[in-house]
């Protein structure tokens, strides 16, 4: 308790930097910017697109951001104009710029050419948005359609071949870039929960709370200690099925069936205690505004806690196999190294970001919903290649089954949710930033609030990142290797389905 | 009409990606083992004889799929899996898209759910194989 009375009476170090950086660019961009925020742990600025290119040079070159990548580009609709929202990021204290840039007029569904242009000319990674260049137009000469080809999601590649060596390859998102950007305009907020879970088709619940975590900031909600506990309890299991589900691709794609047959077995069983408790597999509608929809029951947790300890056992023979396999093994080491500069170049998150040496995960590093409480560690690898992903992985697994054990073990009794009415909510434009720790990187959503609905909504991550990644990774190797490197790599298609 | 099935095995091409894809894919798995049934999962369309769709696509997403439709050889069937490719759903941002792909194609079996089961995807194969194979041992 006095902890929370603590944090919101004083600033931590990190707001107080954010407010400085604020006041600061407020100077620098003094006659450029139409408005600049701080919303959250992030920085908002909203532009016009004529000073678009001058804001751009003056953030790049200014010694005092050192903005070290741009990691995605975006575009709103608010009903009447059309946004350009692009998030630049700041690794050394962690927070985000991000540009709101209004449009002068409707764009075309390719994509607003003239500005990703600015962006490309100071950040390398700009070159995956924009419409991309097809095959027989000047380098490419080779295809892999999108959606016929086992392992991909919403997305082809254009390849350069020489023989089986990649020369140089191409994500093509178009059979992707397809949302409706008004899918929430006659929703209330409280009914878009169920919506949300959509954009993560491995693991829906983690964009459901990033949805409702935002919403409970703006509200200044404090949800009970209990409420807290299904929540990291229900996250942890969408981890482990889909970091299985990871794995289980990888071993059909190296031709593993046994692996293959038995991490199915294992994840379909952690799907049976997902579906216990939410009532639904991968789709599971469960966080709600203020806490979590339904209570778990005393079988529930006797279940959860003997089925966790038997997929503990099942699962360590499933690591000793996989590790003495020389198809796993020799296959995936050396291969498709992401080092540090690159994986900070193109702003990748989660175990990807992981397995290259750098230990940042914001369930210690922002503590989102209670992991304070909880022991476990980050675990992390040095080489970042396909070996090392897997490996990042396959800790991750055992120590989401570690804060498992000890929830089901030492969880709280209390309410599960406040009750608070919100049928009459009614905010002045606002917008908000939230990111989650997903099993594919940071889950970071945008929103504005306006009322009781939303005026903007967009998913800014982290497979995004991980796709403009994958076209850079994939030059210099050989053709075979290309299911093996994107798979590694994790991209889930929800979020795909926005790109630009 | 549709032609009876003459042969034992029924091979099954997906198109598309979101959450069907992954539930559609589940049923390969050991538990639900949908290859009991004779049922395989093809990567070629010419060796396909359904095409499941699904998921929500864009113009290039629906040319997609009718050029796969058509390079499949007769007979063939086609199957529309979930909310997005029955009616468009929430998120299809431009309505007119199924509309255009229910033109070109012409569909023998819908699987409602947002997304349908395992066990629903495998109960519509199952009943389209009983309603036009008198000889199939997969009755339901």
């Amino acid at each position: 308790m006095f902890e929370n009375v603590n944090n919101k009476i004083y600033s931590s170090p990190h707001t107080i930097y954010l407010e400085k950086t604020e006041k600061n660019l407020r100077q620098f961009l003094e006659d450029k910017a139409a408005r600049i925020s701080r919303m959250g742990h992030d920085i908002l600025i909203e532009l016009d697109q004529e000073n678009s290119g001058a804001v751009l040079t003056e953030i790049k070159n200014n010694p005092e951001l050192a903005v070290e990548s741009l990691k995605s580009i975006n575009i709103i609709e608010d009903g009447k104009k059309v946004y350009l929202l692009s998030e630049l990021s700041v690794s050394s204290p962690g927070y985000s710029i991000i540009l709101k840039i209004s449009m002068k007029e409707k764009m075309p569904q390719s994509g607003p050419e003239s500005i990703i242009n600015q962006f490309k000319e100071h950040y390398g990674t700009a070159g995956s948005y924009g419409p991309g260049k097809t095959v027989g137009e000047e380098m490419y000469n080779y295809a892999i359609p999108g959606q016929i080809f086992n392992g991909f999601g919403g997305f082809g590649v254009d390849l350069s071949l020489e023989d089986d060596l990649i020369k140089a390859a191409h994500i093509d998102t178009s059979i992707s870039r397809v949302i409706n950007k008004n899918f929430f305009r006659d929703l209330e907020i409280e009914q878009l929960v169920s919506y949300m879970g959509r954009f993560d088709h491995n693991a829906g619940i983690f964009a459901e709370l990033a949805f409702c975590l935002g919403i409970e900031e703006l509200l200044q909600l404090q949800i009970p200690r209990r409420g807290k506990y299904i929540r990291m309890l229900v996250s942890e299991l969408f981890r482990i099925t889909s970091h299985l589900n990871f794995l289980a691709g990888l071993a059909e794609i190296l031709g593993h069936d046994i692996v293959w047959n038995m991490l199915m077995i294992e994840r379909e069983k952690m799907l049976g205690i997902i579906e216990v408790i939410t009532g639904a597999r991968i789709i599971p509608n469960y966080i709600r505004i203020g806490g979590v929809n339904s209570e778990i029951g005393s079988d529930i947790i006797k279940k959860v806690k003997r089925d966790t300890a038997i997929f503990f056992k099942n699962f360590r023979k499933i690591e000793r196999m996989i590790k003495a396999d020389f198809t796993f093994i020799d296959r995936l080491r050396g291969l498709g190294i992401i080092n540090k500069d690159m994986a900070g170049e193109y702003g990748i998150s989660g175990p990807n970001l992981r397995a290259s040496a750098i230990r940042y995960d914001l369930r210690k590093n922002l503590d989102y919903t209670g992991y304070q409480d909880i022991h476990f560690t980050v675990p992390y690898t040095r080489n970042g290649d396909c070996l090392d992903r897997v490996i990042v992985r396959l800790g991750e697994i055992y120590q989401s089954v570690r804060i498992v054990q000890q929830i089901v073990g030492e969880i709280p009794s209390g309410p599960i949710m406040k009750r608070i009415n919100l049928s009459h909510l009614d905010f002045n434009p606002t917008p908000f930033t939230t990111s989650v720790e997903c099993p594919h990187g940071i889950f970071k959503i945008f929103g504005e609030a306006e009322g009781n609905n939303l005026k903007t909504f967009t998913v800014l991550g982290p497979s995004k990142q991980s796709l403009s990644l994958a076209g850079a990774l994939l030059e210099g190797n050989s053709f075979d290797d290309i299911e093996v490197i994107i798979a590694s790599l994790d991209i889930n298609s929800g979020e795909v389905m926005g790109f630009v | 009409m549709i032609s009876n099935i003459e042969k034992s095995n029924l091979n099954i091409i997906v198109s598309g990606y979101g959450c069907c894809r992954s539930e559609i894919l589940a049923t390969r798995g050991p538990l639900y083992d949908i290859q009991r049934f004779g049922i395989n999962f093809v990567n070629l369309p010419e060796d396909a004889d359904i095409l499941v769709i699904f998921g929500f696509s864009s113009e290039s997403g629906i040319n997609s799929v009718i050029d796969i439709y058509k390079r499949m050889r007769p007979p063939r069937w086609v199957f529309a899996c979930g909310s997005c490719a029955i009616s468009g759903g929430r998120f299809c941002g431009v309505p007119q898209l199924v509309k255009k792909l229910k033109r070109n194609i012409s569909v023998d079996m819908y699987i409602p759910g947002c997304p349908p089961r395992p066990e629903a995807f495998i109960y519509a194969v199952l009943k389209f194989i009983s309603e036009n194979n008198d000889n199939s041992p997969a009755k339901v």
